[in-house]
């Protein structure tokens, strides 16, 4: 896979990569000694931060895009976009790719922040672009979704959904798997678009996918979260929550954590769609969590959260300012967070 | 309109002095410091629109029950859809659903729908009422592209999934998103009062008000609020499209009486807000305007639909009242300061708490500054029961 992170230090996308396995390659995650550093990205940051290169890259919702050294914090570049950003970041190669509020989907070099080519949708782009064999895929708020060369932006395919696309996509060997705000999840031919099979849910969905095993794992807005078969969409179990579900799925081999808006953490059998552990957070959570071998962590509207795998029994948390898709990053034994009150911390 | 010639209402803050002391049926609050001068600056409107607040039927609330509208907390959009439109034709004496909401749009408008997302993911504008209405303006021929869905803070909206739950088209904007945020706000209209000694005394309504939509379709929800009593239609566009409103409360002090009416009396807020449509699935009874104690949130299954929000408020005011009495809580009016805690959590576990001395009042204040009907016996409330 091209955007496979190359190195344990780097955090390439939304869940560490595109596998979305959320990070479970490093060793488990102590407890925080300490701040190494923070720095002040404007007012706000609702996405998660991503890692390469000893760069951590930071968007801010009113249109800044960060470059900080991961050792001080200090900004090696910055740029101003005019339209907010939603979108979390997607590294590629030395490529940095995210959406905007205005519809466009921006490619910067990463090194430096230039502008390498931008593509524009009708509509907002919030979910990360997903590159794979080249190609990069994103959906838009426009109902499309959209496949473009990641060397130049042209555009390869366009396909027509019933919805808005506001969660990223899922990118394997021979199809995109994505939710869609008419409630179904898709399978696109990864070359043609040409539309495999869609699954109805019974609202619309929010919640990027996981693939594992065969099974595609995806939450809804009608309060259940699915486990699909890849191939043909049909339905191997459902798992239901008290309310609706648009944080992305974390998987191990054998279980799947997500948060739900009932402020639970769940953590389910990829199997057999059995509760494992549930865990009361305090708030809603959105954002996705994250693994690092035996802890899951997930920052709530509230607090960042580190949990037990095996039991959900929360380790410790650590009041951050809260976020709505800001994941943490685990990566070179430090902790990176960026908070709702666009803080971005490094801990250690 | 000329963007440049608006009004700054000078002697209003004097008259809300005189008029605050006689408001409510409270009690006043007790040592409230005394009210400051109001000064509101709109726009002055060529001709204020005749279905601007009250609108076209002062005093006129219709209320619309189906037992099967909401079931397990899941609002069932096809039966909304069905309330909507009989709630319509009973609101405007139309025929077809079509007829009614010509009354209030035309196909070359650009439609604010003003959501209440401040209680996501728990109670808030349900995406199912939001999505009908929006199928409605389309039936009558508005595109899709002159349909915008707003509310003040961007994340609640995205903690209510309104980016993925709205159709394809209308577009969805967050006026800000942190704090200090006011870009989205226009500086020529505002109202400005002095009431703690706060460093910034203006509250600027939201561009998207004052420049891009001709007509707002209002949909709150109905809830008990901390500090006004209740949050209902006056609110949710008050202090929804203006900022910087949190300064008018420090406990247990709050001035939402008689702020709110006047942010609502400001031009063009007042003369674009042409339909009220409250969202009763869901009822929150006390701990509001957020909160997750389901113990106090009951399925009401009701839509309130009026043109007069001072009207449909004092409904709503009626109603959470009532709730509040069956299950013993104290009243929306009650003063005493032994109710007071300086706990949220205690307030959002125990009805028997208040976080201010609630003020109710603003709605009655709302009706004194002329925008509707605040007395229960000239209301007419009309109730459908629907199978």
């Amino acid at each position: 896979m091209e955007n496979s992170a190359g190195a344990d230090r780097d955090w390439v996308t939304l869940l560490s990569e595109n596998s979305r396995t959320g990070g479970s390659r490093e060793a488990s995650w102590r407890v925080p000694k300490g701040v190494r550093w923070q720095f002040r990205a404007g007012r706000a940051v609702r996405s998660a931060p991503v890692l390469r290169d000893n760069l951590l890259y930071v968007t801010e919702v009113h249109g800044a895009v960060y470059a900080l050294d991961a050792d001080s914090g200090r900004p090696q570049w910055t740029r101003q976009f005019p339209n907010w950003i939603h979108s979390t970041l997607s590294l590629s190669g030395n490529t940095l790719l995210f959406g905007c509020d205005g519809g466009k989907v921006h490619c910067l070099a990463g090194d430096t922040g230039r502008t390498i080519w931008e593509t524009a949708t009708r509509g907002e782009v919030w979910g990360s672009p997903v590159v794979r064999d080249a190609t990069v895929f994103f959906g838009s708020a426009d109902g499309r979704f959209y496949a473009v060369e990641h060397k130049t932006g042209r555009p390869r395919w366009t396909q027509n959904l019933g919805g808005r696309i506001s969660a990223s996509a899922y990118a394997a060997e021979k199809h995109v798997y994505l939710g869609c705000g008419d409630g179904k999840v898709y399978a696109l031919d990864i070359s043609s678009g040409r539309i495999q099979w869609s699954a109805p849910t019974g609202d619309g969905i929010d919640s990027t996918p996981a693939v594992v095993a065969g099974t595609i794992l995806v939450g809804s807005e009608d309060y259940f979260f699915y486990g699909l078969d890849a191939g043909t969409g049909s339905v191997r179990w459902k798992f239901e929550t008290k309310l609706g579900i648009s944080s992305s799925p974390a998987a191990s081999e054998e279980a799947v954590v997500f948060g739900s808006k009932d402020q639970n953490v769940y953590a389910v059998d990829i199997r057999t769609g059995k509760l494992r552990w549930k865990t009361f957070a305090g708030s809603a959570i959105t954002s996705p969590p994250v693994i690092s071998g035996s802890v899951v962590a997930v920052n709530a509207e509230g607090p960042v959260l580190c949990l037990d795998i095996a039991s959900g029994q929360v380790l410790w948390k650590a009041g951050l300012g809260g976020g709505l898709q800001s994941a943490p990053v685990l990566a070179g034994g430090r902790i990176y967070v960026a908070s709702q009150n666009g803080m971005v911390y490094a801990l250690e | 309109m000329d963007r440049r010639d608006f009004v700054k209402t000078a002697g209003w803050g004097s008259a809300a002095l005189l008029f605050n002391s006689g408001l409510g049926r409270g009690q006043a609050n007790p040592s409230r410091p005394a009210l400051p001068p109001i000064e509101v600056h709109g726009i002055r409107l060529r001709k204020p629109s005749k279905l601007g607040i009250p609108g076209l039927f002062p005093g006129r609330v219709v209320e619309v029950f189906h037992g099967d509208s909401i079931a397990g907390n899941r609002v069932c959009q096809p039966i909304v859809g069905r309330m909507l439109d009989e709630g319509m034709k009973e609101l405007t004496g139309e025929n077809s659903p079509a007829a009614a909401w010509q009354r209030f749009i035309e196909p070359h408008d650009v439609v604010g729908i003003k959501i209440n997302s401040s209680g996501a993911p728990v109670c808030y504008s349900s995406p199912e009422i939001v999505r009908e209405i929006i199928a409605a303006l389309r039936s009558i021929g508005v595109p899709a592209h002159n349909i915008v869905v707003f509310d003040r803070y961007s994340y609640e909206i995205e903690l209510g999934s309104y980016q993925a739950l709205l159709p394809v088209g209308p577009r969805l904007v967050g006026i800000e998103y942190g704090a200090f945020d006011a870009a989205r706000y226009d500086f020529d209209v505002y109202c400005d009062a002095d009431f703690f000694g706060e460093s910034e005394t203006r509250s600027f309504l939201a561009r998207v008000v004052s420049q891009e939509v001709t007509k707002i379709i209002n949909i709150p929800t109905m809830k008990d609020h901390a500090a006004s009593g209740v949050t209902g239609c006056l609110k949710n566009i008050g202090y929804g499209c203006f900022n910087n409103v949190a300064r008018t409360h420090q406990a247990p002090y709050t001035y939402t009486d008689p702020f709110i009416g006047y942010l609502c009396s400001t031009e063009p807020l007042r003369s674009r807000a042409v339909l009220h449509i409250m969202d009763g699935m869901r009822e929150v009874w006390h701990g509001g305007p957020i909160t997750s104690n389901w113990e106090f949130i009951r399925e009401a299954k009701t839509l309130f639909l009026g043109t007069d929000p001072v009207a449909v408020d004092t409904v709503e005011l009626e109603a959470i009242e009532k709730r509040r009495r069956e299950e013993g809580a104290i009243s929306l009016w009650d003063n005493d300061p032994s109710t007071l805690t300086k706990s949220d959590a205690e307030f959002h576990r125990d009805c028997h708490k208040n976080l201010y001395f609630r003020q109710p009042g603003h709605i009655a204040a709302a009706g004194k500054l002329g925008l509707g009907v605040f007395d229960l016996k000239r209301i007419d409330h009309r109730q459908l029961r629907l199978a």
